[in-house]
């Protein structure tokens, strides 16, 4: 399913370029660019680029201005959710 | 039109056609965007807002600028129901999260329309109950239970709806458990390293009923 929306979405006049989103991704698929970070798929990575970020929202953790926000759905799995989800 | 519309409200539903149309000189509809603020905390109560479409949400902010979010109102709800009748300020800032359209009703009116009608006097005081318990309900949450608890519990009432409503972000929660960003997204990581919930792209699955409801009640 294209959840391409899910990417972290950046708001450039709160990023103060402090760098911590970088240091913080796991899948290093941060990088800082001149008015805040973006988010991009690692050269060696044959993923799509919405792929690249598995959406640890560890940056969104990070960032001290809040200026990195990953929505998400909240949704049931299993027996008791099946015939809804 | 407008008295037809009045009348699918929970309160003028009591009141007559001709009481409707007396009262629909006083009622303007007004209109806001996504993100507009339409009062805010501490403002002198003018009115009481009725939902007639969309969502608003209805939250506290301290000094340091942290957030506490009350509640989310939609279609039939209202809000400057406690100002309106004591004459203080709003309890709340008060701002549209989709496109919204209100009956507003000046306090002065209103107050009118309790004093002559028993019918809609009962109706206030019924809202007015339920929030009491609703509130004491948050009250024992924030004092009682941990954030575990509380983001538990979250989960579990977002699970429960059919289609998710809403795409939320870690500091959007926090608001509404009263908590900081930083504590969910600790807690949500736990919670996956224990299988609890799965985190996909753009998804926080509950896989773990049993064991959340587990980690909401305290056990």
């Amino acid at each position: 399913m294209n959840r391409t929306w899910a990417l972290p979405q950046v708001d450039e006049t709160r990023c103060t370029l402090c760098g911590l989103c970088v240091e913080a991704c796991s899948c290093q698929a941060v990088q800082l660019g001149e008015r805040g970070p973006i988010f991009a798929c690692p050269e060696a990575c044959l993923r799509t680029r919405a792929e690249a970020c598995d959406c640890c929202c560890l940056c969104e953790e990070v960032c001290p201005t809040s200026a990195i926000t990953c929505a998400f759905e909240i949704v049931g799995s299993g027996q008791d959710y099946t015939k809804r989800n | 039109m407008l008295v037809q519309n009045l009348s699918q409200l929970p309160f003028f539903a009591r009141l007559g056609d001709d009481v409707l149309r007396e009262s629909a000189p006083h009622i303007h509809e007004r209109t806001f965007s996504p993100g507009q603020v339409i009062l805010l905390e501490g403002d002198l109560c003018q009115a009481v807002y009725f939902v007639v479409r969309g969502v608003v949400r209805t939250h506290r902010t301290s000094l340091a600028g942290r957030e506490h979010v009350l509640a989310y109102l939609g279609p039939g709800e209202s809000f400057g129901l406690v100002p309106a009748l004591d004459g203080g300020p709003h309890l709340a800032s008060v701002d549209a999260v989709t496109d919204t359209t209100f009956y507003v009703i000046p306090c002065e009116h209103f107050r009118r329309i309790v004093r002559e009608h028993p019918g809609v006097a009962l109706a206030v005081l019924e809202r007015l109950a339920s929030e009491v318990r609703r509130l004491s309900d948050v009250v024992e949450d924030l004092a009682l239970h941990t954030v575990r608890t509380r983001l538990a519990r979250f989960l579990l009432a977002q699970a429960e709806e059919a289609q998710p409503s809403h795409r939320w972000t870690q500091e959007e929660i926090a608001a509404h458990i009263g908590t900081v960003r930083e504590m969910v997204g600790r807690t949500l990581r736990a919670f996956a390293a224990t299988g609890l919930i799965r985190r996909e792209r753009g998804r926080v699955v509950v896989v773990d009923r049993e064991g959340l409801e587990r980690e909401a009640t305290g056990r």
